[in-house]
């Protein structure tokens, strides 16, 4: 259930200020929102910026992003500009995916990914702006990494799972068909602080690189072993992410 | 001087932050001596206030709505942020809600400065930031009606 709160206009077509909207991504809950209040606040709406829990939408993402707890929307304001486009100024815009057939099946709750994100904002400026499960298949990872670096733009991918050595494991093989240029060093840091812990380490296979103005990482399956990962190479990603952008 | 290197040149001050949105009537004279400071010889003042006519058409009064607990939080971060970048001694940023006359203050910015110049550009900069950036819509009451405002002005 996601609460939408609306401003000014879009609150005075509506009659109301908030709304509690079931939906499971940001396009599905526009929508009903649009069904509920007519044609005019769907007009209305298509000038509005769109923020889910802090964070602001492009029209690119829609229909890929979580709908989460608080949705709002905003009319333009007077001063004018345009949020949408500002954003992008402000913190490292972030996408994550899950690679994992048990957790695209329901079968269990993705852990990594939000021990991912929560990691992530604990030591960066970043904003999550993006976040799916698919399962182990080269496919369908290929089409969500190429969806989030040429289409949403994103500044950094973070995939975790199908690292390993197990048959289904082929996010590796994914990330290097769409990588343009490998960062193979991200992944030996990875490894070499990996192996302090376990020898098992030296059976991941992450890689790294650069796609478009896009950083992709992939980093293990389990909960410890991705935000290890990603501790290793925290630091060294708004460098890295700024390097890609230039 | 430029009022980056002035900043630099200057002691480090410890901004002081006066941010917030307001239901009631902004008292300058008060705003202005809530910041006012001795080691501190330049304040600017910007009022943005109610104006009339708009476009040519007549208008009785604004109504200010803001995604309160946002703007509040904004308006403060623009103000500490504006403050840090020119070397303020205290930047106020206040913004009305609700219904404000013609001639009445809608918003007030203070740039407080060692010298002149960095308070002129920082309160130039600082509302601007304001106005671009603020959840804060208005919507104007005519004699012929009520527009919500959505362009730049």
């Amino acid at each position: 259930m996601t609460q939408v709160l609306l401003f000014a206009q879009a609150r005075e077509i509506a009659g109301t200020r908030s709304v509690n909207i079931d939906g499971v991504t940001v396009a599905e809950v526009l929508a009903a929102a649009d069904m509920l209040f007519g044609s005019e606040f769907a007009q209305l709406r298509l000038h509005c910026t769109v923020m889910v829990d802090e964070v602001i939408l492009l029209g690119s993402e829609f229909a890929t992003a979580s709908a989460g707890t608080e949705l709002a929307i905003l009319p333009p304001v007077s001063g004018g500009s345009d949020h949408a486009r500002d954003h992008s100024s402000s913190g490292m815009r972030v996408a994550v995916l899950t690679v994992s057939d048990r957790a695209s099946a329901g079968e269990y709750e993705d852990l990594t990914g939000p021990a991912v994100e929560a990691t992530l904002l604990s030591v960066l400026d970043a904003q999550v702006v993006l976040r799916a499960v698919v399962p182990d298949e080269r496919s369908a990872i290929v089409k969500i990494l190429i969806q989030w670096c040429d289409v949403d733009q994103v500044d950094l991918v973070l995939t975790n799972g199908g690292t390993g050595l197990a048959p289904r494991d082929v996010t590796p093989e994914a990330t290097r068909e769409v990588l343009e240029v490998e960062a193979p060093g991200i992944g030996e840091l990875m490894r070499s602080v990996g192996l302090k812990h376990t020898a098992l380490a030296a059976l991941s296979r992450q890689y790294a690189g650069r796609r478009g103005k896009t950083l992709i990482v992939n980093l293990p399956g389990s909960v410890a072993g991705a935000t290890e990962s990603l501790e290793a190479v925290i630091q060294i990603l708004p460098h890295a992410c700024a390097t890609v952008r230039s | 001087m430029t009022a980056e290197s002035a900043a630099k040149s200057a002691a480090k001050l410890h901004p002081r932050i006066v941010a917030g949105l307001s239901a009631s009537p902004l008292n300058l004279v008060d705003l202005v001596d809530s910041v006012r400071r001795d080691d501190c010889g330049g304040i600017v003042v910007f009022e943005g206030t109610v104006r009339t006519p708009n476009h040519g058409q007549q208008v009785l009064a604004l109504e200010y709505e803001a995604w309160e607990e946002r703007a509040q939080t904004q308006l403060h971060t623009f103000a500490t942020e504006v403050a840090e970048e020119f070397g303020l001694g205290a930047a106020l940023a206040m913004h009305r809600v609700g219904r404000v006359e013609v001639g009445d203050p809608a918003v007030v910015i203070v740039a407080v400065a060692v010298h002149r110049r960095a308070a002129f550009e920082a309160a130039s900069v600082l509302i601007d930031r304001v106005k671009a950036e603020g959840w804060i819509w208005k919507k104007e009451l005519r004699v012929d009606g009520q527009v919500w405002i959505d362009s730049c002005e």
